[in-house]
């Protein structure tokens, strides 16, 4: 009888194991009305007091934001941006480990992110040294709230799209003020479009372009790889014919960041759940971080761990992709 | 205008009144039989006088001819009839017929631990079918008088109400015998009333003409049980008719459950009912994990709450149930990562909508369930939110299972 119940108890758990390698079954169990990544969380950063300190009382709003950026030495900075509304921003630098390395304040608020020909580290309209300290050597002023691409390739670029046109500004190396140029290629589409995010890796920039597409009568995302050399030359456009972008993904929020990583894109979902694509725009997986429409989230370029902050907790986690 | 309905309404009224007289005033010839002691000693012998005296006064006072002894006694010889034998309904019967008489009244009674029972039956003897009859119980005590009178008084209306015989085209139905599993379950019989107990299971019912086609209600009342009532329809000459069961009395239910987006994990329930099978308390403890399967490092949280609820639309032995309930909890979040601090969700179970299998000691059972974090505490992670594994929409599903004690 007993060996009879071990056989039994054995074949179970022999089942539940295949079972995890099923999407379906890992989906069904996964379900949580609490955020996916508590589940994965491997570390985290207790960050109240020093947000209630900056915060106070006499503010209208706050919210908040995390960039992860590598620069090409592989020195990884955590980046935790918290603005108040009025107020500007803190912004806070961790090493990879979620140690907190420096901070600084600007009383602007921007969201900025890059790592730019000095490599060093540009959140939020403040330098931070290779080292994730903050760069005596400040620049001035970037303006454009809503330039929240950009990358390095010689110069400093800083992207947004405008109508149906990427636009995009150059700056010297030192970020000095009054070299700055302003471009603008046709994108290909006539429809208002988004970038929701550039990241360079491996001598490409991909751009994640969100937006209306005519021939599918509903939103789209299209990766776009472009190599990091055409830049210095400026493209002659339209970016959807000179790159061929990628298959168009349909189901994308648009408010949401998009993120590249090594493993593949991802893009949250109309149903809060996030998707991991390939370049080529193929779903290679569905998972759960959180239901809330804009996470401050963000993806290290190896796509093993991602950082989000909960705004409700004032806790910064480091948690495994999985993938 | 405001009296334009009065005239119809008198004339309804005139011709109720009219039927209702004609019945009151109707003098039914009527035979009755001496109160039958079925005790097993002589001590009680007194109730026999005291019960057919109070029948007698009550029924001549009611208007009805009370037949002479002596016309039925001599009949009852001739016929060789004993006379402890006229408590059945049919030797009565018989025995009346030969006297004309247009009805036929007996009683009994036994008593047994200083505890009276007491069934007093009219029969009509041209149809020999059972009109009236009142069962009771009483301690042998002085209420015994009341009790005799309550009997007799609640015996004349029923006599009363008797019209002319329906007519019958049909065949009428000869016997019915009832099987239940419900030992000592007493049988009402619709307008009859109670017409016997379950016994070594089953009933034999009285003869009453019943027509072939015609439906009959029976009423099952048993101590601890939920009252149960069935309408059969008469098919044959002979019935043999099977009883539902009836449904004991749930005080306690335990139950053990699954939600959805809570599925490595499971729940333990306990109601307690306020109102049997109706209106109840409930405690629940759902504890569960939350795990990824890839990388992941599981979270435990165990959901307590406090409902109340009742059920609507049907009772406790219909097939399919609803049932509402509402209540608050609290959601304690703990991680398996260390230095994690605990965290405690309240939340107010706004509303659970439940449709129930209902079986005679299970329950399966699904269930809606709407609850809203109140984002109050110190520590907690939902904030002020619907709870809801889908992100859209407050709606969590349960399925779960019941046993009712």
């Amino acid at each position: 009888m007993v060996k009879r119940l071990l056989v039994f108890i054995l074949l179970v758990l022999a089942c539940l194991l295949c079972l995890t390698t099923c999407d379906l079954f890992v989906a069904l169990f996964s379900l949580s009305p609490f955020p996916g990544y508590l589940a994965q969380a491997v570390a985290s950063v207790d960050m109240r007091e020093e947000i209630e300190r900056f915060l106070g009382d006499d503010y209208n709003h706050w919210w908040s934001d995390v960039f992860v950026l590598t620069n090409s030495v592989g020195t990884q900075g955590v980046f935790l941006v918290i603005r108040r509304d009025p107020g500007g921003q803190w912004v806070y630098a961790f090493n990879s480990s979620l140690s907190l390395i420096d901070k600084g304040y600007i009383d602007q608020n921007t969201d900025l992110h890059l790592v730019d020909a000095n490599d060093e580290f540009l959140v939020g309209n403040i330098l931070f040294d290779g080292t994730v300290h903050v760069d005596p050597a400040q620049p001035g002023f970037i303006p454009g709230y809503w330039r929240n691409s950009g990358i390095a390739a010689g110069l400093n670029y800083i992207f947004w799209i405008n109508g149906p046109d990427l636009m995009y500004d150059t700056y010297s190396t030192a970020w000095v003020s009054g070299t700055q140029n302003q471009f603008a290629v046709s994108v290909g589409s006539p429809y208002d479009m988004q970038l929701r995010g550039a990241r360079v890796d491996g001598g490409n920039v991909y751009l994640m372009v969100h937006g209306y597409d005519p021939n599918q009568d509903t939103e789209v995302l299209r990766i776009v790889e472009t190599p990091i050399g055409d830049y210095p030359n400026f493209f002659t456009g339209p970016l959807f014919t000179d790159y061929s972008p990628s298959k168009p993904v349909k189901r994308i929020r648009g408010e949401s960041r998009i993120y590249y990583t090594r493993k593949g894109v991802v893009a949250q979902s109309y149903d809060s759940s996030h998707y991991l694509l390939t370049a080529g725009g193929d779903r290679i997986k569905q998972f759960y971080i959180t239901h809330e429409r804009e996470p401050a989230l963000d993806f290290d370029i190896a796509g093993e761990y991602y950082y989000i902050f909960d705004e409700q907790n004032f806790r910064l986690y480091q948690a495994a992709t999985g993938f | 205008m405001k009296y334009r309905g009065i005239a119809p309404t008198a004339a309804v009224a005139a011709v109720f009144l009219l039927i209702t007289t004609n019945l009151w005033s109707q003098e039914f010839k009527t035979c009755l039989f001496p109160t039958i002691d079925l005790s097993t000693t002589d001590e009680h012998g007194e109730y026999q006088s005291i019960i057919s005296n109070q029948l007698r006064v009550e029924l001549r006072s009611a208007g009805f001819k009370i037949i002479p002894r002596e016309q039925w006694d001599s009949v009852r010889e001739q016929q060789g009839v004993r006379m402890g034998k006229l408590y059945e309904g049919n030797v009565a019967v018989q025995v009346a017929r030969k006297v004309d008489a247009e009805i036929a009244v007996v009683s009994f009674y036994s008593v047994e631990e200083s505890q009276l029972v007491l069934e007093i039956k009219c029969y009509d003897v041209e149809q020999n079918a059972l009109v009236s009859g009142v069962f009771k119980t009483a301690r042998v005590n002085l209420s015994v008088y009341n009790v005799i009178g309550e009997a007799v008084a609640e015996l004349i209306p029923g006599i009363r109400l008797i019209g002319p015989p329906p007519r019958m085209d049909s065949p009428v139905v000869e016997k019915i015998a009832l099987l239940s599993e419900d030992e000592g379950a007493e049988i009402y019989l619709g307008n009859e009333g109670f017409v016997g107990r379950i016994e070594n299971g089953q009933l034999q019912l009285p003869p009453i003409p019943f027509a072939i086609g015609s439906q009959i209600t029976i009423e099952k009342r048993k101590e601890a049980y939920h009252t149960g009532v069935e309408t059969i329809k008469l098919k044959e000459p002979e019935m043999l008719i099977k009883l539902k069961p009836l449904r004991k009395k749930a005080q306690t239910v335990t139950e053990l459950n699954w939600t959805l987006g809570q599925l490595l994990g499971f729940g333990l329930a306990q109601r307690l009912y306020l109102n049997p099978d109706s209106f109840f308390l409930a405690g629940e403890h759902y504890f569960y994990v939350q795990h990824n399967f890839a990388d992941s490092k599981p979270v435990f949280h165990h959901d307590l709450r406090v409902l109340v609820g009742g059920y609507l639309f049907t009772g406790p032995h219909a097939a399919l149930r609803m049932n509402l309930t509402t209540g608050f909890g609290m959601i304690v979040t703990y991680f398996w990562l260390s230095d994690q601090p605990m965290y405690a969700d309240f939340y107010w179970n706004l509303v659970n909508f439940a449709l129930e299998l209902n079986f005679r000691k299970h329950m399966l059972y699904i269930r809606s369930e709407q609850k809203y974090a109140l984002g109050v505490g110190p520590a907690n992670i939902l904030g002020r939110e619907w709870i809801s594994a889908f992100g859209e929409g407050p709606t969590t599903v349960t399925f779960g299972v019941a046993r009712k004690w």
